[in-house]
């Protein structure tokens, strides 16, 4: 029973992670209608800057955090500034244009991530890396405690911002019509940079907690989890928070439990899994609406 | 004087030109009312004015200030709101968040006070202030788009065929609360269907035929022009 709530535990936490990671992508997904396939290297970004900031010049763990946070939201105001809003001011350009262009910015950023921190994994010690108690029967690893407690507080900040705040009322507005937003007095072009730069900045701290949790980082994270929190959303229903944070959880337990009582050979294969089984029940995803068409 | 002054106004809707040179004024305090057949450029005018389109050539002067290059945003905060064709409510809100959305622009402390009279002007609103957006019939739909406009509190609003697709009980009583309004002191610019219910709340009205003013002339006199039956039916005016 104590491996099982052992396991529960790491489940939740790489799923918190997850969660969070998707939460970005979801918040970009549902004001811009795009799919920002630079996620995934705006957050490996974070976790090296902190990496960088804990190792190499043996500041804290915050100030590394702090810093992989702010990292990731410059980039994502670049990617904003320079990879979307001049395909947002052309008239008639294709409505996959700003896809193809994240795509771009990944690829970039990924280079200049192996010119800057190499292709060898890299890893990542800190003060509270090795300190382990005991509940009881169940072993419990002071890190995860730390990661779930970050993730689920901005998680939990970012829902009540979006929820009862007048900014993540806009928020909310743009992403469910921008017109409408705009005639209401919502600057629509300051909505989208701020969503664009939250979001990265939450890639980024996802980012540093996945380094916390592994030890280590290496620069293909990046393409991976971009790809599973495009599962995650996609599995969620794309542009809901619910289902972002629900389909983390998910993932994070599903490839815990897969490992521990299955064969970890499945790990990477079983969200995947879940996904066609989902879809093929519910095509919207857990929580995704049809759009209604009103004539 | 605040009036609403539009000055030889051509817009392209896509590669169409959807107004051709298109002149008139709202009077402050007057409802105006732009009729005219399907096609004819009306609700293309009203996204043009609330800063949804940006116009190709001539001048949209509100105040005595140019407006014609303001964004959506900015006309809403020099007191223009718009209550558009087919509602455009936020469906994934409730009616309460749509209501606080329309006075988005304020940041005065009277913004709850406001919310408390509109959910008593609009008793139905107040029942079902928790329910999300989408569920409301059309008839409350229409109720909190006016609500929602009202909530900002503007000098002027552009209503776009307030009426479209409701019951016949139901047009009256939207056309009523556009009149209230009118008393209230705020200006009104009417796109209608629904000609003669048009003309009869209003104080002066245009007839828009392919992108232009056909004839303009006080509604109480519009309404026995058999004309103005011919354009709204796409006749060619003789």
């Amino acid at each position: 029973m104590h491996l099982f709530i052992e396991q529960l535990i790491n489940g939740i936490t790489l799923g918190s992670i997850y969660s969070l990671t998707a939460l970005g992508l979801t918040l970009i997904f549902g004001v811009l209608d795009i799919l920002n396939m630079a996620h995934g290297a705006v957050f490996m970004f974070g976790a090296f800057t902190a990496v960088l900031i804990v190792s190499k010049l043996g500041l804290p763990l915050w100030v590394g955090f702090l810093g992989g946070c702010i990292v990731s939201g410059l980039l994502g105001y670049a990617l904003e500034m320079f990879a979307l809003r001049p395909l947002r001011r052309r008239k008639n350009t294709s409505p996959l244009a700003p896809l193809i262009s994240t795509i771009g910015v990944s690829i970039i950023l990924e280079n200049i991530a192996r010119a800057l921190f190499g292709s060898d994994t890299i890893s990542f010690r800190t003060s509270i890396s090795d300190i382990n108690f005991k509940l009881g029967e169940i072993d419990i690893n002071l890190i995860n405690l730390v990661i779930l407690a970050v993730s689920f507080t901005i998680t939990i900040l970012l829902y009540f911002w979006l929820k009862n705040s007048k900014s993540g009322r806009a928020l909310r507005a743009v992403s469910e019509n921008p017109d409408t937003a705009a005639f209401l007095g919502v600057n629509t072009s300051k909505v989208i940079t701020f969503t664009v730069v939250s979001a990265s900045c939450a890639g980024g701290a996802a980012g540093v907690l996945v380094a916390m949790a592994f030890n280590s980082v290496n620069n293909e994270i990046g393409l991976a989890m971009g790809l599973k929190g495009l599962a995650i959303i996609i599995l969620g229903g794309m542009g809901s928070v619910n289902g972002a944070v629900a389909g983390g959880i998910l993932l994070g337990l599903a490839e815990t439990f897969v490992v521990a009582y299955g064969d970890s050979g499945y790990k990477e294969i079983i969200g995947f899994i879940i996904i066609m089984a989902v879809l093929l029940i519910k095509p919207q995803g857990i929580f995704g609406t049809t759009q209604k068409v009103k004539v | 004087m605040p009036d609403l002054e539009i000055e030889t106004l051509s817009v392209c809707y896509g590669h169409v030109e959807a107004l051709r040179g298109v002149t008139l004024r709202v009077k402050d305090r007057q409802v105006v009312s732009l009729v005219g057949a399907n096609g004819a450029g009306k609700t293309t005018l009203m996204k043009t004015i609330a800063g949804l389109i940006p116009p190709l050539s001539g001048k949209i002067r509100y105040n005595g200030m140019n407006i014609d290059s303001l964004r959506a945003d900015e006309i809403i905060r020099n007191g223009i709101s718009y209550v558009p064709e087919g509602r455009a409510i936020l469906n994934k809100m409730t009616v309460l968040e749509n209501l606080l959305m329309g006075a988005y622009i304020r940041q005065d402390r009277e913004v709850m006070a406001d919310l408390e009279n509109i959910l008593e002007k609009f008793p139905i609103l107040g029942t079902r202030k928790d329910q999300l957006a989408g569920t409301l019939s059309g008839g409350e739909q229409q109720l909190l788009a006016i609500g929602r406009a009202l909530m900002s509190k503007p000098k002027f609003i552009l209503f776009d065929e307030p009426s479209l697709g409701l019951a016949p009980i139901v047009i009256e009583h939207i056309f009523e609360i556009i009149k209230d309004i009118n008393e209230s002191g705020v200006t009104i610019m009417l796109v209608e269907q629904n000609v003669h219910k048009a003309l009869s709340i209003s104080d002066y009205a245009y007839v828009m035929e392919t992108g232009k003013i056909a004839m303009e002339g006080n509604s109480k006199e519009l309404l026995y022009e058999k004309r103005v039956m011919d354009a709204y039916l796409g006749k060619k005016a003789k």
